[in-house]
């Protein structure tokens, strides 16, 4: 608990300077509220909003979790296929890396012509963000499977399967789960975007809304729920990766 | 001696030979060696280092085919097949998302699923080798001597006769490396294994073996094939014995000579 709290303290202290600089200069320079909202002007508007808001939490946080895993699966399918192909590997790793040229936000609204204002084309916007760190990551961890135990497993007659699931696989889960980190805040992101381009509720719904109205302190509170709704991912995967990789020895 | 002659021995390698090729040429690595391991023998291979030594135990293994030449074990040709043998590498090549206890099961596992008696067995095995209470721990809390154990015992709880042993010691510093070599003739005088070790320490050998065979520098062949005369079970007084010494000698003076010329060869710019 101590070590902790070390290591917490001084981005903590960090983030309230940052709030107190912030709130400082907006009364200083008497920046109009439309602009830049000062910090305690968020938090105020944020507590009056909090009861409206859960409708679009709620369905941001469904469309991230489904989305989020749609994309994480599709990334460990693919990168299992790869794995186990090496001529499908040679053939689709550069496309896929070239996949990753194409922004999403100018992919987004060519998806909504095509499937609509529904879910799948929210659903397809997420998993393209998330399946690529997955897959990579995936990909790189199997193959750097370590040598040496990849000879004693052939040395003692392991078959192409046990070598998989006995080594490979096991070997690979702390880059796998690197890269499901990373899908993690992206799908977020990605709900955030799919909702800008059509949707009645959620948060990115909720901040285009009040774009429109000059609200800027409301949407200083959406961005701050995104921060949040990030966080609570990240966190929620790195619990994951805690208890899975559990044998790994901890560094220093 | 007298059970080689009624069953047939646990590998016997006639004539192998294997080369590699490489940017066209062609690098001999393997030059016709023959040699046997009796059932229940402890059978040594010696050589300068980068002879060719685990070249051989691929072939062994069946990973890699020889361009010449047979394995056979306990009688039957097995010539490019895999799962003959138990293996136990270098490095103790534990699996660090293993318990020791799983770690030590990991070759039964290969072979088939692993009974409630094999578990029973292992954790016995694991309390007669010093490690009781590590049955739950993960390699990496362990030390290098107690990590080569596990995967000493890992390589003698697999269910095939001839164990292969690759430079088992040749990572540990030289304290528990003759623990370790006492350790592992004691066990080995208990359970009488067939046994191919691999080595580059003379003394080592001698201690352990039955019978020794010496590989030149590369390519390698079997220069010479000793018999090792002392009776066991062996004592680590043994190595004060004069006639050890005098093995000892004898050995030394064949390695230095392959030693040198190694180094002969690579002088002369040829690559190994």
């Amino acid at each position: 608990m101590r070590s902790w709290w070390k290591n917490v303290w001084p981005p903590l202290v960090a983030v309230i300077f940052f709030l107190l600089v912030w709130q400082l200069l907006t009364s200083l320079f008497h920046i109009e509220q439309w602009i830049l909202p000062a910090p305690s002007d968020i938090a105020r508007e944020a507590a009056a909003a909090s009861g409206g808001l859960w409708e679009h939490v709620w369905a941001t946080l469904k469309l991230t979790v489904f989305g989020f895993a749609i994309g994480t699966a599709i990334g460990l399918v693919i990168a299992l296929i790869l794995h186990l192909i090496p001529f499908l590997k040679q053939a689709l790793y550069p496309l896929l890396i070239l996949s990753q040229n194409i922004p999403t936000i100018a992919l987004a609204p060519l998806l909504m012509i095509w499937f609509g204002f529904g879910l799948l084309p929210k659903l397809i916007v997420i998993t393209l963000v998330c399946f690529f760190p997955v897959a990579v990551a995936a990909l790189g961890g199997l193959k750097q499977t370590d040598p040496v135990m990849m000879n004693y497993m052939r040395m003692i007659g392991a078959g192409k399967g046990q070598i998989f699931a006995k080594l490979e696989l096991p070997h690979a889960l702390p880059s796998i789960f690197s890269g499901i980190k990373i899908a993690a805040t992206y799908s977020v992101m990605g709900a955030i975007i799919a909702e800008w381009l059509g949707a009645d509720k959620g948060i990115g719904y909720y901040m285009m809304l009040q774009k429109s109205g000059y609200r800027t302190d409301r949407m200083f509170v959406a961005i701050m729920i995104i921060v949040v709704l990030s966080l609570l991912m990240f966190g929620l995967i790195a619990l994951l990766e805690k208890w899975f990789v559990r044998w790994k020895p901890k560094q220093g | 001696m007298i059970n080689q002659e009624t069953t047939p021995a646990a590998l016997e390698i006639v004539s192998v030979s294997k080369s590699f090729t490489e940017k066209r040429r062609t690098l001999p690595v393997l030059n016709d060696i023959s040699l046997t391991v009796g059932q229940g023998e402890f059978v040594s291979i010696i050589g300068p280092s980068g002879s060719g030594k685990s070249t051989l135990l691929h072939v062994i293994g069946g990973l890699t085919r020889p361009d010449a030449g047979t394995v056979r074990m306990n009688g039957a040709e097995v010539t490019g097949q895999q799962g003959h043998i138990s293996y136990m590498p270098q490095q103790p090549a534990l699996f660090p998302w293993r318990t020791i206890e799983d770690n030590v099961l990991l070759a039964q596992e290969v072979h088939g699923p692993v009974s409630r008696e094999a578990r029973e067995d292992a954790r016995r095995w694991l309390a007669k080798v010093g490690l009781a209470g590590f049955e739950k721990a993960h390699p990496h809390t362990l030390s290098g001597g107690m990590q080569q154990r596990a995967a000493f015992l890992r390589a003698l709880l697999s269910p095939q006769e001839l164990m292969c042993l690759d430079e088992p010691f040749s990572a540990l510093d030289a304290l528990t490396r003759s623990d370790m070599q006492r350790w592992l003739l004691d066990i080995w005088e208990e359970n009488r294994r067939s046994v191919l070790f691999i080595t580059h320490n003379i003394e080592e050998a001698l201690l352990l073996s039955s019978r020794i065979y010496v590989f030149s520098s590369r390519p390698a062949a079997v220069l010479h094939a000793i018999d090792v005369p002392f009776p066991r079970p062996r004592r680590e007084e043994v190595t004060e014995a004069p006639e050890f010494l005098q093995l000892k000698r004898q050995l030394s003076e064949w390695m230095r000579e392959e030693q040198r010329k190694m180094q002969a060869a690579q002088q002369g710019g040829s690559r190994l």
